[in-house]
C-alpha cells in the first residue's frame, strides 16, 4: 500500500492547485458579485434573439 | 452600475481576504477530517506517523493565516482592558495546537487538529455570514438607486445635439434635461429659471427654484418642462456620492458599544481557567500527566461555541430577517440594545404624518365642478406635489379644457387664458406656520377660493403607537405649532403631557438625551441631533441622507410599523441568544466533568464538539426563522 | 441589474461542432445501448453469444461501457461545453480547427476501441481498458481540448466566470490528471503493454482512478450544464448563485483526491474489486 505515499500527496498538490485557483479568483473579484450573474446568463444575445424569433425558446 | 461598486476599495478587499481566510480554512479542515479517519479506524506504524504529520503540515497555514482575525480582536481588546470573545477561542486554539503537536511528537494519541480546525471554520463562516449581511444594510444605497439609467441631450461642440446615456457623462458636458427627469450629475444651472425636487437633501415637499448660475445636484428632479445644466461632478464625486461614500466608511467603524457576548465570555474564561489550574493543582502529585492531560482537555473540549458563532450567526438571522421586512439594521447591537428601550421618542412630520400635502379646507366650502375642472386642467401637465394633492383630492374626471394659453410661472403656480379670463393658480409660498399651505384660485386677479393643504396621519401610526405603549413610553416630538401637535397626539393615542411643540433642533436633542434608554424615530435634517442622542435611532422611509446616515436603523416600508418587527425581531433574538447560551452552559458542565474525569480522548472530542455546534446551529435556526 | 456592454451583435458563435458532436451522441447512445442490450440478454443465457469470441460478455462489457462513458455521455458533454462556454464567455470558440481536431479525434479513439476491445486487447483496468496507443491518443486530443476551452477562456468578454465554468475547469484538469496516472504503462507489443502499477497498489491507484473518473467525468461536467440548462429552461435563476459557488469549491477541495476510499484501505480491505 506504499502507492498511498505517493496518492494522498497528490490529491493534496491537485485540491492545492484548486485553492490557488480560488486565490486567483478571489483576488480578480470574481465572487464580489454573487447575486447578479445568475440573472444575466437569462439574457439572449441579439444574434440569439435574431435568429430564434419571440416564440422561441431561450436556449 | 453594479450592486457592489459603491463599496470603499478597502471594504472590497477586507471582504477579499475574510473569503481567502475561510476558503483555505474550509479546504484544510475538510481534508484533516477526512484524513483522521484512518487513525480513528485504527490504522499503525508508519501510515499512522504520516498521516498525523500531515495533519500538522495542513493545521499551520489554519492557525498561522486563516486565525488571524482571532489574534487580532484579542489584541484590540486586551488594549482597551475589556475581554473579547476572541480571547478564549485563541486560547482553546493554541492550547489544542500545543497540545497535539507535542504529543505528536512525543507519540501520543492525544492529537486534536481535526476538532480545532473545525472549530475555527465554523466561526470563520458565522463571522463571514454576520459581516456580510452587516455590509448589505450598510451599503445598501447605491447611487444607482438614486440616479436610474436616462437618456439625455448633449450639446455638441459642433452645436448639434446628440444622445447620451447617464453612464456616459463626462464633466463639462452640456445636458439637456426633460421633466421629470432625475438630474444624473452636479452641474451648474445654465437656464434662467428652473423648478427642482430636492426633498432629497432639504427634505422640502415643495420644490425650489433655481436660477441661472446656481448649483444643481444629483439625485434631485427636475419639476419645470426642461432644463439645460453644465455638468461639474459625476458618480461618487457628487454631493450625492459623497454622503454614500461616508456612509459606507461608516461601515468600518469599530463598535465600541461592548456586548453581552463579550461580557459573558469574560466569565467564560475565568471559569474555565480557575477549574482547570485548580483541578491541575490538586492533582498533579498523583499523577502529573494525567492531570495535565485532563486540565488540558478541559480547556479545549470548553467550547465557547455558543458565543463563537451562536451569537453571530443569532445576529445574522435576525438582521436577514429584519431586511426581510423592510429594516435595514445596521449593526447587530442594536438587538441588544432594543432590551434596554424605556422611552420612544416619535417626530411629526413625515414620521407619524404622511409628510404629504393632503386638502384639509377649502374656501368656500363648495367647490363648484367647473372650478374644479379648471384646477385640475391647469395643473395637468405638472409634477408639483400640490398637483398631485389636488388630483387625489378630486379623483373623478373633469373633462379636459382647452387654454387659449397656458403657461407656468416658476415659484408662483400656473396661469391660463380662456375667452376673456385670465386663471391663475398661485401658492401663497412655502410652509406657513399654521402648517397649512395656501393655494388660491384667481380670476383676472381676483381671488375666488381658497385652498388650505395639510399633511394627514398615516393610518396605521394610531395602532403602532397602541401597541408600543404596553411596553414604553412613547412621546411626540415636533417644531410644529402647539395647537397643530396637540391635534396630532390626539388622533394618535398619545396623552397631553407626551408631546411637546415648537421644538427647535437642539431642544429635541436635549429632551432626548434627559431620557436615557431612549429610541428615536424621525426623518428629517432637525431630527439628526436628537439621533445622536438616543440609544437606537430609527430614519423612516421618507427620510432624507443624512439622517440615514447617522440613524441605526433605517425603514424601507411606509410608515412606523416597521417598529414593531423591530421590537419583534429584537425580542426574537435576544430570546435565542438565551436559549443558546443555557445549552452552552448545560454542554460546558457535561463536557467539562467528561474531561476531568478522563473521558476525553480525541475520538470523543471529535464528536461531542461538533455535536455542540450542530445544537447551537439547531437552536439558532429554529429561535430566529 | 446591469446589461453587459459589449458589441455581442459582432460575435458569431461556432454552433456547427455543437451540432456535430449531438450528432454522434445520438448514433453512440444506439451503440451502447444494443450492446447493453446484447450483454443483458448474456447474463441471462449464455447461448446470446453465438458462440463467437469477439461477442462474448467479458469482451462486450467494456465495449459497452465505454461506449456509454466515453461515447455517448462524452460527446453530450462536449456539446454541451462548447454550446454553453461561447455563450458563457460571449465569444467564438478559440479555435475552430481544434474543435474539429478534437471531434474527429474523439469519434476516431472510440472507433479504435470497437476495433480492439472485442479482439480481446485489453489492459484489463476498469474503464481504462483501451491499450496505450489510444490511450496516448486520448491524451493528445484531450490536450487539444483543454487549450480550445482555456483559449476560450482567455479571450472571454465576460469578466467572470459563471460556476458552469468552474464545473468544467474541474473536468478538464483532474480528468486528465486521472487519466495519466492510471494508464502510465510500459509497452511491449504494438498492443501490449504492463501498467507500471502493481498488485495493490495497482488496486488502489485503479480505483482511485475508477472513483473519481464517475465524479470527474460523469458528474462534474454535467453538474455544470445544470447550472446553465436549467436556468435557461425554466428562464429563472438559480435559486441560491451563492450555494451553487459553495458547491463547487466544497466538492472542488474535499472529495477531490478520493482520499475517503484510501483512507479505507488500512483496514486490509480488499472489498474494491472491480465487479463484473
Amino acid at each position: 500500500m506504499s502507492v498511498l505515499y505517493l496518492m494522498v500527496p497528490m490529491s493534496l498538490a491537485l485540491g492545492f492547485g484548486f485553492f490557488a485557483a480560488f486565490y486567483w479568483a478571489v483576488r480578480q473579484g470574481q465572487f464580489d458579485d454573487v447575486e447578479t450573474p445568475a440573472l444575466r446568463i437569462l439574457e439572449d444575445s441579439p444574434q440569439e434573439r435574431k435568429l430564434h424569433g419571440k416564440k422561441h425558446s431561450q436556449i | 452600475m453594479r450592486k457592489d461598486e459603491l463599496l470603499l476599495p478597502q471594504i472590497r478587499q477586507e471582504n477579499r481576504k475574510q473569503l481567502l481566510r475561510l476558503g483555505l480554512a474550509g479546504a484544510l479542515t475538510g481534508n484533516i477530517m477526512i484524513l483522521t479517519i484512518p487513525i480513528y479506524a485504527g490504522v499503525e506504524g508508519l501510515f499512522k506517523d504520516f498521516f498525523l504529520w500531515l495533519h500538522f503540515a495542513l493545521f499551520l497555514p489554519l492557525i498561522f493565516y486563516s486565525a488571524i482575525p482571532f489574534y487580532r480582536g484579542a489584541w484590540n481588546s486586551l488594549k482597551v482592558q475589556s475581554l473579547s470573545v476572541d480571547l478564549p477561542i485563541t486560547l482553546a486554539l493554541w492550547t489544542g495546537f500545543i497540545f497535539s503537536t507535542v504529543n505528536l511528537v512525543r507519540g501520543f494519541d492525544e492529537v486534536y487538529f481535526d476538532s480545532t480546525a473545525s472549530f475555527i471554520f465554523l466561526i470563520l463562516v458565522t463571522r463571514y455570514f454576520v459581516h456580510r449581511i452587516q455590509q448589505i444594510a450598510n451599503n445598501q444605497r447605491a447611487l444607482s438607486t438614486f440616479i436610474p439609467p436616462q437618456t439625455f441631450q448633449k450639446l455638441e461642440v459642433n452645436g448639434s445635439w446628440s444622445e447620451l446615456s447617464s453612464d456616459k457623462i463626462l464633466p463639462g458636458d452640456w445636458l439637456l434635461v426633460h421633466q421629470d427627469q432625475t438630474i444624473p450629475a452636479d452641474g451648474v444651472l445654465n437656464s434662467p429659471v428652473a423648478e427642482i425636487d430636492a426633498s432629497l437633501f432639504s427634505g422640502e415637499s415643495l420644490p425650489q427654484i433655481y436660477h441661472a448660475g446656481t448649483a444643481v445636484f444629483a439625485g434631485t428632479k427636475l419639476i419645470s418642462k426642461s432644463a439645460s445644466f453644465q455638468v461639474t461632478k459625476i458618480n461618487n464625486s457628487t454631493a450625492l456620492g459623497e454622503i454614500l461614500t461616508e456612509l459606507a466608511k461608516e461601515a468600518l467603524k469599530k463598535n465600541t458599544f461592548v456586548q453581552l457576548t463579550d461580557r459573558l465570555s469574560q466569565g467564560l474564561i475565568a471559569a474555565v481557567l480557575l477549574v482547570a489550574c485548580g483541578y491541575f493543582l490538586l492533582n498533579y502529585q498523583v499523577n502529573f500527566q494525567e492531570a495535565f492531560h485532563r486540565s488540558l482537555a478541559l480547556i479545549i473540549v470548553a467550547c465557547p461555541c455558543a458565543m463563537a458563532f451562536g451569537t453571530p450567526l443569532a445576529f445574522a438571522l435576525g438582521l436577514r430577517k429584519a431586511r426581510s421586512k423592510g429594516l435595514l439594521i445596521k449593526n447587530a447591537a442594536v438587538f441588544e440594545k432594543m432590551r434596554n428601550i424605556k422611552t420612544v421618542f416619535l417626530d411629526k412630520t413625515g414620521t407619524v404624518t404622511r409628510g404629504q400635502l393632503h386638502l384639509v379646507k377649502t374656501y368656500p366650502p363648495e367647490i363648484s365642478a367647473e372650478h374644479r375642472a379648471l384646477i385640475l386642467n391647469l395643473e395637468a401637465q405638472s409634477q408639483h406635489p400640490l398637483a398631485f394633492a389636488f388630483r387625489r383630492a378630486w379623483p373623478e374626471n373633469h373633462g379636459s379644457i382647452n387654454f387659449e394659453e397656458l403657461k407656468e410661472i416658476p415659484g408662483v403656480g400656473m396661469q391660463g387664458q380662456i375667452n376673456s379670463s385670465l386663471w391663475t393658480l398661485e401658492t401663497s409660498g412655502g410652509q406657513e406656520s399654521s402648517g397649512f399651505v395656501g393655494v388660491s384660485l384667481k380670476q383676472n386677479n381676483q381671488a375666488i377660493a381658497y385652498f388650505y393643504f395639510a399633511d394627514e396621519v398615516q393610518p396605521e401610526s394610531k395602532h403602532v403607537i397602541e401597541e408600543l405603549q404596553r411596553r414604553y413610553e412613547i412621546y411626540l416630538l415636533s417644531g410644529d405649532r402647539k395647537s397643530i401637535v396637540s391635534e396630532t397626539a390626539k388622533v394618535c393615542g398619545i396623552s397631553d403631557d407626551r408631546f411637546f411643540a415648537e421644538t427647535s433642533p437642539h431642544l429635541k436633542r436635549d429632551i432626548v438625551a434627559a431620557h436615557p434608554n431612549s429610541l428615536m424615530v424621525g426623518d428629517g435634517v432637525n431630527d439628526i441631533l436628537a439621533f445622536r442622542s438616543a440609544s437606537v435611532s430609527v430614519a423612516v422611509r421618507s427620510s432624507q441622507l443624512q439622517n440615514q446616515n447617522w440613524a441605526h436603523v433605517i425603514c424601507l416600508r411606509e410608515g412606523i410599523n416597521p417598529l414593531l418587527d423591530l421590537v419583534n425581531i429584537s425580542d426574537q433574538t435576544y430570546r435565542t441568544l438565551v436559549a443558546n447560551l443555557t445549552f452552552a452552559i448545560f454542554y460546558n458542565a457535561v463536557a467539562g466533568f467528561l474531561a476531568l474525569a478522563g473521558f476525553i480522548n480525541p475520538l470523543i472530542a471529535a464528536i461531542l464538539m461538533p455535536i455542540s455546534s450542530l445544537c447551537i446551529l439547531g437552536i439558532t435556526m429554529r429561535g430566529i426563522r | 441589474m446591469e446589461k453587459s456592454i459589449l458589441r455581442s451583435d459582432h460575435v458569431v458563435y461556432d454552433d456547427d461542432i455543437v451540432k456535430k458532436f449531438i450528432l454522434a451522441t445520438l448514433v453512440w447512445a444506439g451503440v451502447a445501448f444494443t450492446l447493453g442490450l446484447i450483454i443483458a440478454l448474456q447474463l441471462a443465457s449464455y447461448r446470446f453469444n453465438l458462440n463467437l469470441e469477439w461477442i462474448t460478455f467479458g469482451r462486450l462489457r467494456p465495449l459497452h461501457t465505454n461506449a456509454a462513458i466515453f461515447a455517448f455521455a462524452g460527446n453530450a458533454i462536449f456539446a454541451g461545453i462548447y454550446h454553453s462556454t461561447q455563450r458563457l464567455c460571449k465569444t467564438r470558440l478559440f479555435s475552430d480547427l481544434f474543435s474539429r481536431i478534437h471531434f474527429w479525434g474523439w469519434q476516431l479513439i472510440i472507433l479504435s476501441a470497437a476495433l480492439t476491445l472485442p479482439f480481446g486487447i485489453t489492459a484489463g483496468k476498469e474503464y481504462a481498458e483501451l491499450e496505450w496507443p489510444i490511450d496516448i491518443a486520448i491524451t493528445l486530443v484531450w490536450v487539444v481540448f483543454a487549450v480550445n476551452f482555456f483559449g476560450t477562456l482567455a479571450k472571454r468578454k465576460e469578466k467572470h466566470m459563471y460556476v458552469a465554468i468552474w464545473f468544467y475547469i474541474a473536468t478538464i484538469v483532474t480528468v486528465a490528471v486521472l487519466h495519466i496516472v492510471n494508464s502510465i504503462a510500459i509497452p511491449v507489443s504494438m498492443f501490449k503493454s504492463y501498467v507500471v502499477w502493481a498488485g495493490i497498489q495497482d488496486a488502489l491507484v485503479q480505483w482511485w482512478y475508477g472513483h473519481n473518473a464517475v465524479a470527474f467525468f460523469l458528474t462534474t461536467p454535467f453538474l455544470g450544464l445544470m447550472y446553465y440548462y436549467v436556468p435557461k429552461a425554466v428562464n429563472r435563476p438559480v435559486y441560491s448563485y451563492r450555494l451553487s459557488i459553495v458547491h463547487f469549491w466544497a466538492l472542488v477541495f474535499y472529495i477531490f483526491g478520493q482520499v475517503h476510499i484510501i483512507c479505507f484501505i488500512p483496514r486490509s480491505q480488499i472489498g474494491l474489486r472491480p465487479w463484473g
